[in-house]
């Protein structure tokens, strides 16, 4: 019971004290059967009852998703009609009614290259290394309000850009997995992650003010914000301090890049199953809470200028008045006001945190029902997506999985998870949305995950039939 | 093996449905992206300010009893250099110029802005007629049509002349009354800039 109490009150704090982003694999893989890949989900979900497994190495597994808060392609860049019909047209009314006043698009991808594990007893242990890029773009609809329609609309009035952060990072991932059967009803599962990080842009509340009196007479602009760069550029810049070009670091190769080891960071995975009865079962977990401390090729750019704007002042020199040196003048008083300071500081990044509900019921012999929801916190604000699913393992080896998902207020997120073994070979995929493939212009939400396995060992677990019963050995019975 | 193989044959079809029956994959094609585009964003932006006083401007030296004439005291232009500086780009089809006009004094004023190539006025005065005393922010707007916009564009000055006009009724205003008084000129613009063509 102590554990038990741990593991919620744990729970809770991260709840409340927050987590980061997103980047996220189907939803449709928690709750597949015989895979042992779901420990990615919830580290006390690992698939398999007994033996060991590796993965196909260079291709352990493949994660790519995108998404978007409801809005796709295809609202902002369409067809045209009439003697436009066969181009392409940008579309910003179509644009300005499909966002939200805050808005997103991410993209991600993870390669696994190498990946093996095993179970004994009520031990599983598993390790494995990967490749991850995540990339997301955060945006308020102000900022696009302004590009479109100018300034002229905030006469007498004062705008706020909201904050546009871009988030961006590519790091090495190497992954200790342990789960554990504390008795009939709870399994734990843990993953203590070493990070190493290969290239960063993390922006930090950059934004732009802008007042204008109701009598026009002045433009009151403040700018601020930070961008912290992890990669191997330099930002040379002329006496002044402004940037003048950004060059590659010299001689620096991309076996440079790619054996950086300069930029160390940890990450934790933590899980629990709790069969509440035989049928039902329940689970919690907490994916890639972490950071990464960045030290090597670093660059900040902080930003905090202002600039009251009247235009050029007539009574400042004589007659005629020189408009090319004054405009010249309030020009060079622009930039300097502007001019962001650049120091070769380290900083931190956190790294996409999950965080996963499940319930799993026990409809027959073949088939469970089950339904995750999975929050992720992108520019503060809670994004949950709820997936239905119904998994069965049929054929001894054939694991298949249809969903049905709300995410991000789409509706129409149908997915199917697959997964079979011949032998020892095992082959699976699994997506949130089947169909966004056919359409991507207008898709929203798109994932997939695809990786190969070589189980030994499984299958003679005793000969039980307990596989039959629910063969993911998340459930002691 | 033949389950694998048949599973594998399910991903082959099914990666060759999506690349077949994809719709829209020529949406992505950006080159076919039509121009002009209609982002037009109206851009705001002051340009110049000055206050004067009316002895600081005044042509001739006058007595404090000298009568501001119904017809208009005509005080020293304001000249501004233009050399070396653009108005112009194929962008900015029309501007508008947006004058907040504040009258410190107790007499009218009429504000007349022009273009000169050399001395040579170059299209056409924009008046904003008679600004009454003590008016405060008084807007005034002048469309620059592209004629206009190359007008300025080929000018090598631009004038601002100011005019004291006794008002209509009332007594006439002595030159005494107005000549420590000021007034204050705030020129800012406003214009639909085509971003495309930027």
């Amino acid at each position: 019971m102590k554990t038990r109490k741990c593991l919620f009150r744990l729970f809770f704090f991260i709840m409340l004290f927050g987590v980061s982003n997103l980047h996220a694999q189907p939803n449709t893989l928690y709750f597949m059967k015989g895979i042992p890949q779901t420990k990615d989900l919830n580290p006390a979900l690992p698939g398999i009852e007994d033996g060991f497994y590796f993965s196909m190495p260079l291709f352990s597994k493949l994660d790519l998703s995108a998404n978007t808060n409801n809005w796709s392609y295809n609202d902002l860049i369409h067809k045209g009609t009439g003697n436009q019909s066969d181009s392409l047209v940008i579309d910003i009314n179509k644009f300005m009614g499909s966002i939200g006043k805050k808005n997103f698009v991410q993209e991600s991808a993870a390669l696994t290259v190498l990946e093996g594990g095993f179970k004994k007893g009520k031990n599983f242990y598993a390790v494995s290394l990967t490749e991850r890029e995540f990339a997301e773009v955060s945006f308020h609809k102000s900022l696009i309000d302004m590009v479109v329609f100018g300034n002229y609309q905030y006469l007498g009035k004062t705008y706020f850009s909201g904050n546009l952060n871009v988030n961006t990072q590519h790091y090495r991932e190497f992954a200790f997995n342990y789960a554990h059967d504390v008795d009939k009803k709870l399994t734990i599962g843990a993953a203590a992650k070493i990070l190493f990080g290969l290239g960063a842009i993390h922006s930090n509340g950059v934004n732009l003010i802008a007042s204008v009196p109701a009598n026009g007479e002045s433009l009151d602009v403040s700018i601020s914000g930070r961008v912290n760069i992890s990669a191997p550029v330099h930002f040379n810049t002329n006496p002044l301090g402004e940037i003048t070009t950004v060059n590659s670091l010299p001689n620096y190769s991309a076996s440079d890049y790619f054996s950086n080891f300069g930029n160390p960071g940890i990450a934790i995975d933590m899980g629990f199953a709790y069969r509440v009865n035989k049928k039902t079962e329940l689970s919690v977990s907490v994916i890639d809470l972490g950071m990464i401390a960045w030290k090597s090729n670093v660059t900040r750019l902080t930003e905090h200028g202002n600039y009251l704007y009247k235009g050029i002042n007539l009574n400042a020199a004589g007659q005629p008045v020189p408009l090319n040196s004054l405009i010249n003048q309030i020009s060079d008083s622009i930039t300097a006001a502007f001019k962001p300071g650049i120091t070769e500081s380290s900083f931190s990044t956190l790294i996409p945190t999950k965080i996963y509900f499940g319930v799993d019921y026990q409809l027959n012999d073949v088939v469970n029902l089950s339904g995750v929801s999975r929050i992720r916190i992108i520019s503060n604000t809670i994004h949950t997506s709820l997936t239905a699913s119904a998994n069965a393992y049929v054929l001894n080896g054939l694991s298949l999985s249809a969903s049905y998902s709300i995410m991000e207020s789409t509706f129409d997120n149908l997915g199917l998870g697959v997964g079979i073994k011949a032998g020892p070979f095992q082959i699976y995929t699994a997506a949130d949305n089947l169909f966004s493939p056919f359409y991507p212009g207008k898709a929203r939400n798109m994932n997939l995950r695809i990786g190969i396995n070589f189980i030994f060992g499984d299958d003679e677990a005793g000969g039980k039939s307990k596989r039959s019963l629910n063969p993911n050995c998340h459930c002691p019975y | 093996m033949t389950t694998i193989n048949k599973f594998t044959s399910g991903i082959v079809l099914f990666s060759t449905a999506i690349l077949l029956f994809s719709c829209g994959l020529d949406d992505f094609n950006l080159n076919k992206l039509a121009t002009p585009t209609n982002i037009v964003p109206l851009v705001y932006s002051p340009l110049a300010y000055g206050t004067y006083r009316v002895d600081d401007l005044s042509l001739t030296p006058h007595a404090d009893n000298y009568l501001i004439p119904p017809g208009g005291e005509t005080l020293t232009p304001v000249l501004l250099d233009k050399t070396g500086t653009s108005f112009r780009t194929s962008a900015i089809d029309s501007v508008y110029l947006i004058t907040h006009f504040t009258n410190n004094t107790s007499v009218d004023i009429q504000f007349d802005l022009h273009f000169f190539n050399r001395g040579v006025q170059m299209g056409t005065t924009f008046s904003s007629g008679r600004i009454p005393p003590g008016a405060k922010d008084f807007l005034v707007k002048f469309p620059l049509n592209a004629a206009d916009q190359d007008n300025l564009q080929n000018s090598t000055d631009i004038s601002l002349n100011f005019t004291l006009i006794s008002p209509v009724a009332g007594p006439a205003i002595t030159y005494g009354e107005v000549k420590v008084k000021s007034f204050t000129v705030k020129i800012a613009f406003y214009a639909p800039v085509h971003i495309n063509k930027l």
